[in-house]
């Protein structure tokens, strides 16, 4: 909180000090969100047998005020600050914190040079579900119960500076990333950026120098009145997944083992990410939106298989410790399990389909979202539906219900379905 | 001195038949003129004459304002403000309700995308994609006709010239679209579109006409829905003016260094 109100004191005297005080306009918009979410739990998984390794809430009350600000001046410069206050209280903890998502300043240095500097929440892509060509967003919380694209939007910005060329038909971007572990976990890095329209195709190349060189392209495009369709896809060197690896045998000969997690050794073998999708409006405004994904990233079958072997062999021992030992050692080994899954990217090949009815009956806004795990069969669905009560709020009711083996991505969380009740209210 | 009233009462007597004889005379053969002229223009001149009354220029700014009814009960209504330039750019502000403050749509030839505030680059939309009850995206972003349709003229009845507008490419959002225009004023007084595969999707009356920019305009166009009887929209204008919007306000990378 420190580093950002330092921040904050920085880029408004360097606002200031452009502006040369005169001519300012100020503009905000903000939202109140208040959400109650049951969870319907699982007496025993194989990643928490008996509930034992972590206790899990039944319910959690939420409120999340957030708000945008945007100081402008008539020579082309803003200064623009996000920021979200999220309180939540479960039976396990009681916490609030204040999140600065966007807190930079963007200025005009000539009508097609631009310059940002600041914390920034700077994402790309044309994917819904998934974006192989977004390399600077990894590190950061996300609240998977909000939806896709408040997902993109409610996210923690990076410390970063950018200057961005904007010509007639393409846009360069270069954009910095200092790594100062006081302000940030990501290592320094260069992301160059092409972007260009031409006909009725939008196409972008990205390269991203830093821990891992990564290599991005993003491609979309309609076709007639009602049909949309994109391309995303990502290379990158070296491995980010992390993996169980064996530390020591517990006793010898015994196939009992200690572990640890670390990232797949082979560094130099090339990653490739892709997906592929499409949207269609229909004339009754129904809009269907799926999207396939493939994450060479994510495990293997038989990767997937020896990781579930693992579980399955420490949730044994956990419950019936062997040689008398102390089942805190298993505890531990699940622990690590628990650490490493992604939910989402753990496995290759996925598929996401989305379909809304906006308006519905009027006021009501319908949707129902998938995401199904194809390698293991896996899903998490996503229905809901919107009210609009007034102009300035409503209520939604939404669940994600998943489903799968207990041995499956989605099968191995904690609960079954977890319900929410959203009152939302914008200012 | 009956000599001299004579005179005079033959005088008023020439003088009032030849205003009286003359002037419809003229009145007629003026309207026949303009009839003619009527008969004369083709397709495309009849419709450039339409464009020019719904838009006042080629660079100009206007608010809107969308309400939805269903069975005449009034639902919640968005407002915009929308910049054109070079009539075939479009850029759309909006600016209620709170919920889509801030969000930005874009059209640059028949392209399309929007913007909302906080999110990464703008996303490339079709335009059959619905803002708010029976408008769509390309209803608010495209202020012509003469831009993606090619007109014809089907039929010319007392009242109305009956245009046919065909679709000149695939991806604009109605395959064509029957434009009622006033044989006087060349005002549009209704529209029909149709899908790709000639259904009617919906139908549009323009009202309201006033003087804007020196010249009546319809300030209300009112848009129903053919496939849901009984839901209707209307858009209401207001605030236009002539005004040059840059160009650079129309690239889709520019949208998140807008300043508001």
């Amino acid at each position: 909180m420190r580093v950002n109100l330092l921040w904050g004191i920085i880029l408004m005297s360097l606002f200031f000090w452009y502006s040369n005080v005169q001519g300012y306009s100020f503009y905000y918009r903000g939202s109140i969100e208040a959400k109650y979410s049951h969870y319907d739990l699982k007496n025993d998984t194989l990643l928490n047998p008996n509930r034992d390794l972590s206790a899990f809430s039944t319910y959690q009350y939420f409120l999340e005020p957030d708000f945008v600000f945007e100081l402008n001046n008539d020579k082309g410069a803003r200064l623009v600050a996000k920021t979200r206050i999220p309180w939540k209280k479960n039976t396990q903890e009681h916490d609030s914190e204040i999140v600065v998502d966007n807190l930079y300043a963007d200025i005009t240095i000539f009508p097609e040079l631009f310059l940002t500097v600041g914390k920034f929440n700077l994402q790309d892509g044309v994917g819904l579900s998934y974006n192989p060509s977004s390399f600077l967003e990894a590190k950061k919380t996300i609240d998977y119960s909000k939806s896709e694209e408040e997902q993109k939007q409610d996210q923690e910005g990076l410390y970063l500076a950018r200057v961005e060329w904007i010509q007639e038909n393409y846009t360069l971007s270069l954009v910095t990333i200092p790594g100062i572990s006081s302000l940030q976990e990501e290592n320094t890095g260069v992301l160059s950026k092409l972007s260009t329209t031409f006909d009725s195709y939008d196409l972008a190349f990205h390269y991203y120098h830093g821990d891992y060189p990564l290599f991005g392209t993003n491609f979309s495009s309609t076709i007639g009145d009602s049909l949309g369709i994109h391309w995303e896809s990502g290379l990158k060197k070296g491995s980010q997944q992390k993996i169980l690896t064996t530390v020591s045998e517990i006793i010898p000969a015994s196939g009992i083992y200690s572990y640890d997690t670390a990232y797949r050794e082979n560094e130099d073998q090339i990653y490739i990410k892709n997906l592929i999708g499409g949207n269609y409006t229909f004339p009754n405004k129904l809009n269907l939106i799926v999207e396939y994904y493939y994450n060479q990233e994510g495990y293997s079958n038989k990767e997937w298989q020896d990781f579930i072997d693992i579980v399955s062999a420490n949730n044994n021992y956990y419950l019936n410790p062997p040689f008398s030992l102390d089942p805190g050692i298993f505890s531990q080994n699940l622990g690590l399990a628990n650490f490493i899954m992604n939910y989402k990217y753990m496995r290759e090949n996925y598929l996401f389909f989305r379909a809304s009815y906006p308006e519905f009956l009027g006021q009501f806004n319908l949707t129902l979202a998938l995401l199904f795990n194809i390698d293991d069969k896996s899903s998490v669905a996503m229905p809901g539906i919107k009210y609009a009560i007034d102009q300035q709020s409503t209520v939604a009711l939404s669940w994600s219900i998943f489903s799968g083996k207990a041995d499956s991505e989605f099968g191995l969380l904690s609960w079954h379905n977890e319900g929410r009740i959203i009152f939302s209210y914008f200012l | 001195m009956i000599k001299k009233n004579l005179l005079v009462v033959s005088v008023v007597f020439f003088l009032t038949s030849v205003v009286f004889s003359t002037t419809p005379s003229e009145n007629l053969q003026t309207l026949k003129r303009k009839s003619n002229a009527v008969s004369k223009l083709n397709a495309k001149e009849i419709l450039e004459k339409v464009d020019n009354i719904r838009a006042p220029g080629t660079n100009f700014v206007f608010k809107l304002e969308v309400v939805p009814y269903k069975n005449g009960k009034k639902a919640p209504a968005q407002k915009l403000t929308v910049r054109v330039k070079d009539h075939d750019k479009s850029l759309v502000e909006f600016t209620y309700p709170p919920a889509n403050k801030g969000r930005l749509l874009l059209m640059n030839s028949n392209n399309m995308w929007i913007y909302i505030p906080g999110t990464r680059q703008p996303i490339r939309i079709s335009p059959q994609q619905r803002l708010l009850g029976q408008v769509a995206n390309g209803d608010v972003a495209r202020v012509v006709y003469s831009i993606d349709y090619q007109a014809k003229i089907i039929n010319r009845s007392k009242k109305y010239i009956k245009l046919l507008l065909k679709a000149k490419k695939g991806n604009v959002q109605y395959g064509q679209i029957v434009l009622f225009v006033n044989r006087k004023n060349f005002y549009p007084e209704k529209a029909l579109f149709y899908t790709k595969s000639d259904r009617l999707l919906k139908t549009a009356y323009y009202k309201d006409y006033q003087e804007v920019l020196g010249k009546l305009r319809p300030q209300l166009v009112e848009i129903h829905d053919e496939l849901r009887k009984g839901q209707y929209t209307v858009m209401k204008y207001s605030g236009m003016e002539m005004k040059n919007t840059p160009g650079s306000y129309f690239q889709k990378s520019y949208l998140k260094h807008l300043i508001r």
